[in-house]
This record gives structure tokens, C-alpha cells and sequence, in this order.
């Protein structure tokens, strides 16, 4: 009991020098002010005008694709700080003692959850603990449960609104559960955190953001229509994948997922000469067209197995946004790369 | 039939399997050698520094795009200098600045992994290796390796047991000392970088001592030691690749966890072999 204090304190340490080195405005101000003053309604037109003369309030997301899906919302009255460098792995990233300090400053985290960011899941439970609001998009979608032995997500997905605001620190230590963190493959259960999102949002920056959330939800439906008309055309959408990275863009897009070269949630794992034995026939038996690789996916290893079976390796952009596209190039590059070598 | 099923036809039906397994069997001759130097002239720590002292050499040539290889040589020849250079110039001993060195290297491997972008999952890789992603071009590497170590360790075969016997012994016997310890030192240091990329650099440290340890538990000349460690390593290939098949378990892991576990058991069938032959003799 004694030991949780010591992380605490170093974090209270690190959110004090933050306040103190900061030049200009105190952030101390602009960060707890809305939070304590503001109510959820709409913010009085005085304040919007104040907001050239004033740094904006930093909204931290862990991740780039999320990022890419929050900056619409806050578009002029938050700034957005990236936590996890586009092009790093999620899985598998250890903040320095400066991203923790940027975190501990922004008036809201918001993150993936389910374990996704391994290596944020302690620090994140640390700021929550000292006041910092968190936003978990896995609290706010419908998930997909993978079975324990079998590899294909029986579709019986389940929400999890209901869990908001318990302490989920211990059951996001672990490694992932069943429960499949890549919500962002599928643009509809993505957009299904949009709401909930723009309410914690609304609250925590004092500024109506109603349409934003409803152009954001109408944006997403647009990108799910696109990205059904580009894998209409695939006649037969079997994939293996780095990681088992792609569940729910299988689901909603007819594909199906036979293996992975990690077959696990995260890429933190190693696969093993039986698992890697077991992908080689199903992928050949399958006559797979391409092999999928990923962030994060063994190159050499993955190598062996496109060699024995013949086919070629892509690359998925399945973690990673490219420059100045936003999400919706990231979901239809994801479908348009699919198509291309599965036709 | 079933004999079979389980314990051939896993290689002749994968060929990843089957490349793994020559690597293997080239990984434990190649360790075979350097570690029968290592074990008798007790050279432990050093070879456990020069596997981890690669690491940074490793991470900065994948940071620039040229082969591992190449930064692992040049990393385990700045350890190797270093080391040379504190025991030299301070009045510590050389496991001190060993110790200093291997902490310092590793370290900033770490470091350099960490500030880059792009390749933070290859720290786990390059610690335990791929030994299912051997290609059959790293086979040739692994074997002109092998040929190179074999032949230096032929040719200075005479001054390496006298080191491994007596330092003085070596100098009386008109073989420089030093020239023969940087020699040794060196042949290890190529084992290493020739094998990190099949078992790891943490993992390549078993493979140098536990085979030869269990040997030198069995047999007392060098040559049988030699021969009997790589026997004995590509076993232990053999056996770990059939349980990471069988049992789903990490491959480089599996081999060298086997290989120290053969260890174990040799080690208590000799205590049982003593035991039982004192009290034969009590008896009598």
C-alpha cells in the first residue's frame, strides 16, 4: 500500500515543475478552470473571443489514428498533443518523463483502452488517480470478444458503456483480454465513441461541440460507404495479417481473418515454430493471395512464411496515419491496399 | 508412423523449420568451439559482455540501414578495446572493467532503440533472436563463420591450451600471452556476431556455455571437448525446435533452456554415478 505513494508524489512532483517552467500563462489556470467552473452548456460568446490572446487547452490522445478522429471535434478551441509518435508501435511505447509531464498537463487523456498502449496504462491510471479525466474509447463501442481457443470473434459483441468511471487500472495491467483493442479498423464502431466523446469533451473545455459530433458521425458514415463500395469488389477477402490487428474490419466488411504471423492481440508476442507450422497450411490450404505485415510484425520471419507460401508481402498501414490524410485516407488507404492485392 | 509425424515430419514439411535446424546445428558448432575456450580458460563474463556489449553496435546500424552484422563487429571491438584500455590504464581489475563496460554498452544499446522511431519491437528480437526467420543466405554467413573460427582455432591450437592451462606455461613456451588472449577473445567476439541473429544476443550466451560446460563435465581433452559440445548443441536445436513446435512455446527460448537443462542432468547423473559407486565401495 505504502509503494502506490511514491509514483503519486513523483507525479505531483513532475506536474509541479511542469507549472513552474512553463513560460507565459500558468497553465495551472487554464487547466482547471473550465474543468471546476464551467458548466456542461454552452460556453458564453466572451470567452471563445478571449481564446486568440490565450494558449489553447492541450487535449492529450495516445494515439495518432484516434488523434486524427478528436482533432475535427476541437478544431479551434484545443489543441491536440499526439502522445504516441505516429510510426512508433502502440503496443509497445514507454513514455519519457516529458510525455508524462505533457499528459499531466492537458485537461483530459484520452485513449484506447483495453491495453492497446501497453506501456501508458500505469501512467495513465496515475494522472486519473490525481484528478487528470480520462476518456477510454473501448468504454464507448461495441467490442468484439475473441474466443480463447479459436481464432474468429464470435459476433457477439456487447457494450460497455455501462463500466464508465470504475477503476480500470487492474484489468488494463494485464495483457490484452479477449476483448479486441482495434476498434479504428472499422469506421462504424469507431464512430460509435463519437457522442460520449463529445460530451466528456463539452464538459471538460466548456465550448458546445454538438455539431461537431454530428458532422464527425456523418463524416465516418460517409467513409464506411466508400470503403464498402472499394471491398464490394474483392471477390474473396481472406487475410492473414502481422497481428490480429484486423477483426473488425473483417466484420463489417466480409472479410475474414484466417491467421496471424503474431497470433495475438498485441505484437508484443513471439510466435512459436508450431503456430508459425499451423499459419503456413492454413495460409496455403486457404491459397491466400498476399500475406499482410504491420507495424510491429517480425520482417524476417514473415519473409520465411510468404517464401513457403508463395505469395507476396504487404504492407498495412493498420497503426499508422500518412501524412495530411486524416482518417479517412487511413481507413480507405487500409481498404484500397485490401483490394489491390487480394483482386 | 507416429514417431515420425512427430519428430520429422514438422521439418521436411516446413522449410523455416528446416532452416532454423541447420542454423541451429551451425550456432552449436561454431559455440561449440569458442565456448570449450571460454568454459576452460573461464572466460565467462567476458563472452556475457561482448554478447550484450553488441547491442548498441546492432541498434545503430539498423538506425542507418546497413546489416547487424556489421554494428555487432564493431560493437564487440570497441568492447573488447575498451576493456583493454581500463584494466590498462586504472589500477582495476579486468571484471570490474568489464562489468562497467557491458552495463554502459547495454545501456545505451537500450537508449539508441528507444529515441528511435521505428524499430522499438526489435529490442525483444535482437535480445532473442529469430531463429524462424533464418533465410538460406544467413546459412552461408553462419557457415563461413564457422569455417573461419575452426581454422584460427586449429592453427593456434597449441598456445590456446596452454593459455587454458597456465599463463606462464604459454610465456615460457615462446607464445605471446596477450597476442593469444586478444586472439581467443576475438574468435569469440565472431561466434557471437555470427550467431546473435539466429538465438539473440542474451540467448547466443547460452549456447557458448552450456553445451561446452556439460561437455567438460564428460569428457577431458579439448578436441572431444569440442566435439562433444557440438554434438551436444544440436541436440539441444533439435529437441527445444520439436517442443516450440509441440507445445507452442518461444523457439530460442526452447533451445536454450534445453541445452542448460542438459547441463542439469548430466551434472546430477555424475553425482548419482559417484554416490553409488562410494557406496560400492563401503560395502566391499
Amino acid at each position: 500500500m505504502k509503494l502506490g505513494i511514491i509514483p503519486i508524489t513523483l507525479v505531483a512532483g513532475l506536474l509541479l515543475t511542469a507549472c513552474g517552467n512553463d513560460d507565459g500563462v500558468s497553465p495551472a489556470t487554464t487547466v482547471t478552470v473550465p474543468v471546476a467552473t464551467t458548466p456542461t452548456t454552452t460556453a458564453a460568446p466572451s470567452t471563445t473571443t478571449t481564446v486568440p490572446a490565450e494558449p489553447l487547452p492541450v487535449v492529450a490522445v495516445t494515439y495518432s489514428v484516434l488523434a486524427e478522429a478528436v482533432a475535427p471535434l476541437v478544431e479551434g478551441v484545443a489543441e491536440v498533443l499526439v502522445v504516441i509518435p505516429n510510426g512508433q508501435d502502440p503496443h509497445d511505447f514507454s513514455p519519457s518523463a516529458k510525455d508524462v509531464e505533457r499528459m499531466s498537463s492537458s485537461v483530459i487523456i484520452i485513449a484506447n483502452g483495453l491495453g492497446l498502449e501497453e506501456g501508458l496504462v500505469d501512467v495513465i491510471g496515475r494522472l486519473e488517480r490525481d484528478g487528470v479525466p480520462v476518456f477510454r474509447v473501448s468504454d464507448h463501442v461495441t467490442l468484439l470478444e475473441l474466443g480463447a481457443d479459436d481464432d474468429h470473434g464470435h459476433d457477439h459483441g456487447h457494450s460497455h458503456g455501462h463500466s464508465h468511471g470504475h477503476d480500470h487500472d487492474k484489468d488494463d495491467d494485464h495483457d490484452h483480454g479477449p476483448e479486441d483493442p482495434h476498434v479504428w479498423t472499422d469506421p462504424l464502431t469507431f464512430a460509435e465513441m463519437l457522442p460520449a466523446l463529445g460530451e466528456e469533451l463539452q464538459a471538460v473545455l466548456g465550448v458546445f461541440l454538438g455539431d461537431a459530433v454530428t458532422a464527425a458521425v456523418a463524416e465516418m458514415q460517409a467513409i464506411h460507404a466508400e470503403a464498402a463500395a472499394i471491398m464490394a469488389a474483392v471477390p474473396d477477402c481472406t487475410l492473414v495479417t502481422g497481428h490480429d490487428s484486423m477483426q473488425y474490419f473483417a466484420r463489417r466488411y466480409g472479410c475474414e481473418v484466417i491467421g496471424a504471423v503474431i497470433p495475438s492481440l498485441s505484437t508484443g508476442a513471439e510466435p512459436s515454430a508450431g503456430e508459425l507450422a499451423a499459419l503456413r497450411r492454413v495460409a496455403s490450404a486457404a491459397g491466400v493471395k498476399a500475406i499482410f505485415t504491420e507495424l510491429g510484425t517480425p520482417q524476417r520471419v514473415a519473409e520465411q512464411i510468404s517464401r513457403e507460401v508463395g505469395v507476396p508481402l504487404v504492407e498495412l498501414s493498420t497503426h499508422v496515419i500518412s501524412a495530411g490524410g486524416g482518417y479517412r485516407k487511413f481507413l480507405l488507404d487500409l481498404a484500397r491496399d485490401i483490394a489491390e492485392a487480394l483482386s | 508412423m507416429f514417431v515420425r509425424d512427430a519428430l520429422i515430419t514438422p521439418f521436411s514439411d516446413n522449410r523455416f523449420l528446416f532452416h532454423a535446424l541447420v542454423a541451429g546445428v551451425l550456432v552449436a558448432a561454431v559455440c561449440a568451439i569458442a565456448g570449450t575456450f571460454v568454459v576452460l580458460r573461464g572466460l565467462a563474463f567476458v563472452g556475457d559482455a561482448l554478447a550484450h556489449g553488441v547491442l548498441p553496435g546492432i541498434a545503430t546500424a539498423l538506425l542507418l540501414g546497413v546489416p547487424g552484422v556489421i554494428g555487432a563487429a564493431v560493437g564487440s571491438a570497441v568492447m573488447m578495446g575498451g576493456v583493454n584500455v581500463i584494466t590498462r590504464r586504472s589500477q582495476l581489475s579486468g571484471d570490474t572493467a568489464i562489468g562497467l563496460l557491458f552495463v554502459g554498452m547495454l545501456g545505451t544499446g537500450v537508449l539508441i532503440i528507444s529515441r528511435s522511431r521505428s524499430f522499438t519491437g526489435d529490442l525483444t528480437r535482437i535480445l532473442f533472436g529469430e531463429v524462424l526467420g533464418v533465410s538460406p543466405s544467413d546459412l552461408w554467413w553462419q557457415a563461413v563463420a564457422l569455417v573461419v573460427v575452426a581454422a584460427v582455432a586449429w592453427v593456434a591450437r597449441r598456445p590456446f591450451l596452454l593459455l587454458c592451462v597456465d599463463e606462464d606455461l604459454t610465456q615460457t613456451s615462446g607464445f605471446g600471452v596477450r597476442r593469444y588472449h586478444a586472439l581467443m577473445l576475438g574468435i569469440i567476439a565472431v561466434t557471437i556476431v555470427a550467431s546473435f541473429q539466429t538465438v539473440g544476443t542474451l540467448l547466443v550466451f547460452g549456447m557458448l556455455l552450456a553445451p561446452a560446460a556439460t561437455a567438460a563435465l564428460l569428457v577431458r581433452r579439448m578436441g572431444h571437448m569440442m566435439v562433444l559440445a557440438a554434438g551436444l548443441g544440436a541436440v539441444a536445436t533439435y529437441v527445444g525446435l520439436l517442443i516450440s513446435y509441440h507445445a507452442d512455446l518461444a523457439a530460442g527460448a526452447s533451445i536454450v533452456v534445453t541445452a542448460v537443462a542438459m547441463f542439469m542432468v548430466a551434472l546430477i547423473a555424475l553425482e548419482v554415478r559417484r554416490t553409488m559407486r562410494d557406496r560400492g565401495r563401503a560395502v566391499t
